[in-house]
C-alpha cells in the first residue's frame, strides 16, 4: 500500500517545506507583526492565550478522528456542541453545581451526541465525497431543530423548573443563561500561578487525557481500520472492513468529544448564549487546526497545539492592532474573521488541487504502464 | 424534460398527470401540499388572504433573479453555487458606486447594473479559474470563497473612500452604513413600473416580474444555443463533451461568470423591492435560501430548469411568508423561523445525499 | 461465549455511568442557605434573636455577621451542611461557639434557617423554610430571534 503519497520525504526541498507550511508561516508572520502593534503587555497576552488554549483545545482535538477516517474536516462537530449545550441547560436547571455538574453534563451530552453523530454519519455515508458540505448544511438543519427545542419545547413538553432560565412568557429559554454555579470550576480546581500566569492544571490534564486517548486509539484495531478506510475505501472494503460502520463510528466519537469540548468551553466562559453559542465554534476550531499545519487529510496533536496558540494569539491582538493601524477597531474584528475564512479556503483549495494532481499522475502512470504492456505483448 | 413532454402529448390526461407527479417527486408534492394547505387555512384562521398573496408575489419578484443565478453552474456541472456572495458583492459595489457618483432615481439602477457588470465579470472569471483547479470539491470551496470575500469586503466597506452623506456614517463621515435607504434612488424602480393595484394589500409588481421573465427567457434561449447545449453537455456527460471537442474548462468559466453576473443583477432587483442596500454580513444570508429554493423547485445538484426556479421561488417564498401568519393565528406563537431553517436545509441535505447524483 | 462477555462488559460500563451520574446528582446538588437571626414564635412561645451571630463556613472563613433581624447567605453542595457560629446572646456577654449541622431536602434550591429556633432545638420543619430564588429581570425583551430572517442579516451567519 502506498502510504501518504502527498508527503514524499525523500525529495523534500526547502521550497516544498515552505509550501507545505505556508499557512502556519503566514500566521507566525501575522503574529510577529501584530503583537507589538497591539501594545498589549506580555503577561496579559500570555494569560489570555493560556486561558484560550484551555478553553478551545478539547474542541479542536475532536476533529482529529474523522480526518483519520478520510472524512475531511468535520463541520458537523457543531452538532456535538449543541448536544453539550442541551446537557448544560438541564444541569443548570437541576442545580447541579461545580465539577459534579460538569461531569454530569458530559454524561448527559453523550446520548444526544451519539444520536446526532449516528444521523450525521449516516448522511455522510450517503454523500461520499461530499462529506464536508453535508456536515456544513447539517449544522443549519440540526440548528433549526435545536432552535425549535429551546424556543418552544423547553418549558412546554420538557419541564424547565427555574424561571431564571425561561423567557417571561413561560416557555422557551432566555437569550443568555448564567452558568455562575459552574463557572471556571474546572480551571480553578488545581490552578497554579507561575510568574503571574494562571495555569488551569486540571483542564490541561483533561486535554492531556484526550491526547493519550487519540494516540492509543490510533493503535487499536478500529483505529487502524479507520486509517485504511481513509486511505482507500474500496481497498478497505475488500480487506473485509465494514467501511460504512467505521465511518459512522468516527463521526460519533468526534461528536461526543465535541460535546465534552463545548462543556469545557462553556464552564470557562461562565455564560451560555442559548441561540448562537455553537454558531462559530466549528469554524474557529477548524481554522485553528489548519493554522497549526494540518490539512484536510492529515492532522496530528502537534498541529492542534501549535494551531490553537497561533490562532488565538492572532485573535487577541487583531482588534488592537487593527485599531492601531487604521484607527478603527472594527477593522481588526473583520480582519480576524476574514483570516479564519481565508485559512480554511486556502487549505481546502490546496487539498483539492493536490488530490487532483495526484490523480492525474496516477492516471498517467497507469496509462504508460498499460502502454508498455501492450508494446511488450 | 423536453423529450418527456413531446412523448406524452399523445397520452391520456391521466398519464400526463401521473408523469407530472412523478417528475415532481415526493418532497415537492409535500411542499406544494403544504403551501395549498396554508392558502386554504389562512382565511379560516382569519389571516388576510389577499395580503398573503400580495406578499408572496412581491417576495417572489425580489428573489427570483438570485435563484435564477443558480442555473448556469448547475448546468455546467459545478454544482450548487454556494459562492453566490461573490456575485452579490459585485452587485453591492455597483449599487454603492452608482450612488456615490451621484446618480439618482431610475438612472441609478441602470448605472448600478452597468457598474456591477465589470466587477461580476472579473470576479466570476477568477472564481471560475479557481473552480477549474478543484473539480469535484466545488461546493465546499465555493462556500468559503463566498465567506472570505464577504468578510474581506466587511473591511473594505469601512476603508474605501466613500463620501456620499446618504451612505456613510454621519458622525465619522466615512465608512458605509450597514443599511442604506434607497429612497430617492431606485426604491421600487422595477416593481413600480406598470404596477397593478388590485387593492391596498395586493399590488402586482409587474415591472419586476417582467424583468425576471425577460432574464429567464434570455437564459432559456441561451441554453438552446450551441454554446448553451455544450454547457449542458459538460455538466451531464463530461466524457461525451470532451469527445466532441468541447473546451470543458472554458464552458465552466463561462457558466461561473454568468452565475456571478446574475447574482449581481439579482441583488439589485432584491434591493429595489426591499428598498434598502444591506452591506457587511448581509450577503451571507442570501445564499442558503436561494440554494434551497431551486432545490425545492425540483432541481438536483446537476440538473435544473427555469421551471424549477419559478416553482421553487414561489414555493419557498410562499411558505416563508405564509407560515408566520398562519402559525401565529393558530397557536399564537411564531415557530416559523426554526421550521424554515429545518425545511430549507433539509431540502439541501436531501439533494446532497441522493445516490443518483455523481 | 465471547459475545456474552462483551454484553456483560457493556452492561457493567452502562451501570457504572448511571451510578456515576446519580452520584454526581447527589454530591453536586447545590443549595442556597439563608441564615436569619430574628425572633421566632412557635406554639405560643417566643424565641428571642441573639444580640450578634458570626458564622464561619467549613474552611473557617466568615460568611455572615448578623445583628438582630439580619440575614446572611452561603451556598453548599450536597444534602448536609455544617457550619460554626459564634453566638453572643446579649450585649457584653461572652460569645458561645456552636456547630450547626443541617440536612437539606434534595428538592429545595434554597432554605432559610432561623437560628434562634434551631438553637432552641425545635424540629427541622419548623426552623427551616423554603427560600425561592428570585429570577433576575429579563435583560432584553428581544431575546427571541428575529421574526424574519430576510430582514435580519445575522440570522444565518454560520
Amino acid at each position: 500500500m502506498n502510504k501518504k503519497p502527498l508527503f514524499n520525504f525523500e525529495k523534500k526541498s526547502l521550497t516544498d517545506i515552505l509550501k507545505d507550511n505556508s499557512v502556519t508561516l503566514m500566521f507566525v508572520l501575522i503574529c510577529i507583526i501584530c503583537v507589538p502593534l497591539s501594545g498589549l503587555s506580555p503577561s496579559y497576552l500570555i494569560n489570555e492565550v493560556v486561558t484560550r488554549v484551555g478553553r478551545n483545545t478539547f474542541l479542536i482535538l475532536s476533529l482529529i478522528i474523522p480526518i483519520m477516517a478520510g472524512m475531511g474536516l468535520n463541520f458537523g462537530m457543531t452538532l456535538g456542541a449543541m448536544a453539550g449545550e442541551l446537557a448544560i441547560i438541564f444541569v443548570v436547571d437541576w442545580q447541579i453545581w461545580g465539577i459534579p455538574g460538569v461531569i454530569l453534563a458530559m454524561i448527559i451530552s453523550i446520548p444526544f451526541s451519539v444520536i446526532l453523530g449516528l444521523f450525521c454519519g449516516a448522511m455522510m455515508n450517503k454523500a461520499k465525497g461530499r462529506e464536508m458540505i453535508t456536515g456544513y448544511i447539517m449544522n443549519f438543519f440540526i440548528g433549526g431543530v435545536y432552535l425549535l427545542l429551546v424556543l418552544y419545547v423547553m418549558g412546554t413538553f420538557i419541564p424547565i423548573k427555574h424561571a431564571a432560565l425561561r423567557i417571561p412568557r413561560g416557555y422557551g429559554l432566555r437569550n443568555t443563561i448564567n452558568l455562575i454555579s459552574m463557572r471556571q470550576c474546572l480551571d480553578d480546581a488545581l490552578q497554579i500561578t507561575i510568574g503571574g500566569v494562571k495555569i488551569p492544571i486540571l483542564t490541561f490534564m483533561v486535554i492531556g487525557l484526550l491526547c493519550l486517548f487519540v494516540i492509543w486509539f490510533r493503535k487499536t484495531k478500529l483505529g487502524q481500520d479507520m486509517r485504511a478506510v481513509g486511505q482507500d475505501m474500496n481497498v478497505a472494503r475488500d480487506a473485509g472492513i465494514k467501511v460504512e460502520r467505521t465511518r459512522i463510528i468516527a463521526i460519533v466519537i468526534s461528536t461526543v468529544f465535541a460535546g465534552f469540548g463545548m462543556i469545557i468551553y462553556l464552564q470557562n466562559m461562565g455564560t451560555l448564549s442559548t441561540y448562537n453559542a455553537h454558531a462559530q465554534i466549528g469554524m474557529f476550531s477548524i481554522a485553528a487546526l489548519l493554522v497549526g499545519g494540518a490539512s484536510v487529510e492529515k492532522a496530528s496533536i502537534r498541529n492542534v497545539f501549535l494551531g490553537v496558540v497561533l490562532f488565538h494569539t492572532m485573535f487577541i491582538v487583531a482588534p488592537k492592532a487593527g485599531a492601531a493601524i487604521t484607527g478603527d477597531s472594527m477593522i481588526g474584528e473583520h480582519f480576524r474573521v476574514f483570516v479564519s475564512y481565508g485559512v480554511i479556503t486556502i487549505a481546502l483549495v490546496m487539498y483539492e488541487t493536490n488530490k487532483r494532481n495526484e490523480k492525474n499522475r496516477r492516471n498517467k502512470k497507469l496509462h504508460s504502464a498499460k502502454k508498455e504492456g501492450t508494446d511488450n505483448g | 424534460m423536453e423529450k418527456l413532454g413531446k412523448a406524452s402529448t399523445g397520452l391520456e390526461l391521466k398519464d400526463k398527470i401521473r408523469d407530472m407527479f412523478k417528475s415532481l417527486g415526493l418532497p415537492r408534492l409535500i411542499m406544494i401540499g403544504f403551501l395549498i394547505f396554508l392558502f386554504v387555512v389562512s382565511p379560516i384562521v382569519g389571516a388576510d388572504l389577499s395580503r398573503q398573496i400580495g406578499n408572496t408575489l412581491n417576495r417572489f419578484s425580489w428573489n427570483a433573479v438570485i435563484v435564477l443565478a443558480m442555473i448556469p453552474m448547475i448546468h455546467s456541472g459545478c454544482g450548487l453555487n454556494f459562492g453566490l456572495p461573490l456575485g452579490i458583492i459585485s452587485g453591492l459595489l455597483g449599487a454603492t458606486l452608482s450612488i456615490e457618483m451621484g446618480f439618482t432615481g431610475g438612472l441609478s439602477f441602470i448605472m448600478a447594473m452597468l457598474i456591477s457588470t465589470p466587477f461580476a465579470l472579473l470576479f466570476g472569471f477568477g472564481y471560475g479559474v479557481l473552480l477549474n483547479k478543484i473539480k469535484g470539491g466545488e461546493m465546499m470551496i465555493a462556500t468559503y470563497v463566498g465567506f472570505s470575500s464577504v468578510s474581506f469586503m466587511c473591511m473594505m466597506w469601512l476603508l474605501l473612500p466613500y463620501h456620499n452623506p446618504k451612505m456613510v456614517w454621519g458622525l465619522a463621515g466615512k465608512g458605509l452604513r450597514v443599511t442604506i435607504s434607497l429612497e430617492g434612488f431606485y426604491d421600487k424602480f422595477l416593481a413600480g413600473m406598470g404596477e397593478i393595484r388590485i387593492n391596498d394589500d395586493l399590488i402586482i409588481p409587474t415591472g419586476a416580474l417582467v424583468f425576471f421573465a425577460l432574464l429567464s427567457f434570455l437564459m432559456w434561449a441561451f441554453l438552446h444555443t450551441k454554446t448553451g447545449t455544450a454547457m449542458t453537455a459538460v455538466g451531464s456527460n463530461p466524457v461525451f463533451a470532451r469527445a466532441s471537442g468541447i473546451n470543458i474548462d472554458r464552458m465552466r468559466i463561462l457558466s461561473v461568470i454568468m452565475s456571478t453576473w446574475l447574482a449581481a443583477i439579482g441583488i439589485l432587483v432584491y434591493e429595489q423591492g426591499f428598498g434598502f442596500i444591506q452591506l457587511y454580513t448581509a450577503p451571507f444570508a442570501m445564499t442558503l435560501p436561494a440554494v434551497s429554493a431551486i432545490l425545492i423547485g425540483g432541481a438536483s445538484v446537476n440538473k435544473a430548469s427555469i421551471g424549477n426556479v419559478i416553482l421553487g421561488t414561489f414555493l419557498f417564498q410562499g411558505i416563508v411568508t405564509m407560515t408566520p401568519t398562519v402559525m401565529n393565528s393558530v397557536i399564537h406563537t411564531d415557530i416559523s423561523e426554526p421550521i424554515r431553517q429545518v425545511v430549507s436545509n433539509g431540502m439541501i441535505l436531501y439533494a446532497l445525499t441522493r445516490k443518483t447524483e455523481g | 461465549m465471547d459475545k456474552k462477555r462483551t454484553f456483560f462488559v457493556r452492561l457493567a460500563v452502562f451501570a457504572a455511568v448511571i451510578a456515576l451520574s446519580v452520584l454526581m446528582m447527589v454530591i453536586g446538588r447545590g443549595h442556597t442557605i439563608i441564615i436569619e437571626n430574628s425572633t421566632f414564635e412557635y406554639e405560643g412561645k417566643t424565641y428571642e434573636a441573639a444580640y450578634k451571630i458570626v458564622a464561619y463556613d467549613k474552611n473557617g472563613e466568615r460568611f455572615a455577621k448578623l445583628s438582630k433581624r439580619e440575614r446572611g447567605k452561603t451556598t453548599c453542595m450536597g444534602q448536609s451542611y455544617a457550619f460554626t457560629v459564634d453566638i453572643t446572646a446579649e450585649k457584653d456577654k461572652e460569645s458561645k461557639r456552636e456547630i450547626i449541622s443541617i440536612d437539606i431536602p434534595y428538592n429545595l434550591d434554597g432554605v432559610i434557617i432561623n437560628l434562634p429556633a434551631y438553637m432552641a432545638g425545635l424540629p427541622q420543619e419548623v426552623y427551616m423554610t423554603e427560600y425561592v430564588i428570585a429570577a433576575e429581570p429579563e435583560e432584553d425583551s428581544s431575546s427571541v430571534p428575529a421574526e424574519d430572517q430576510a430582514f435580519d442579516p445575522n440570522a444565518i451567519i454560520m
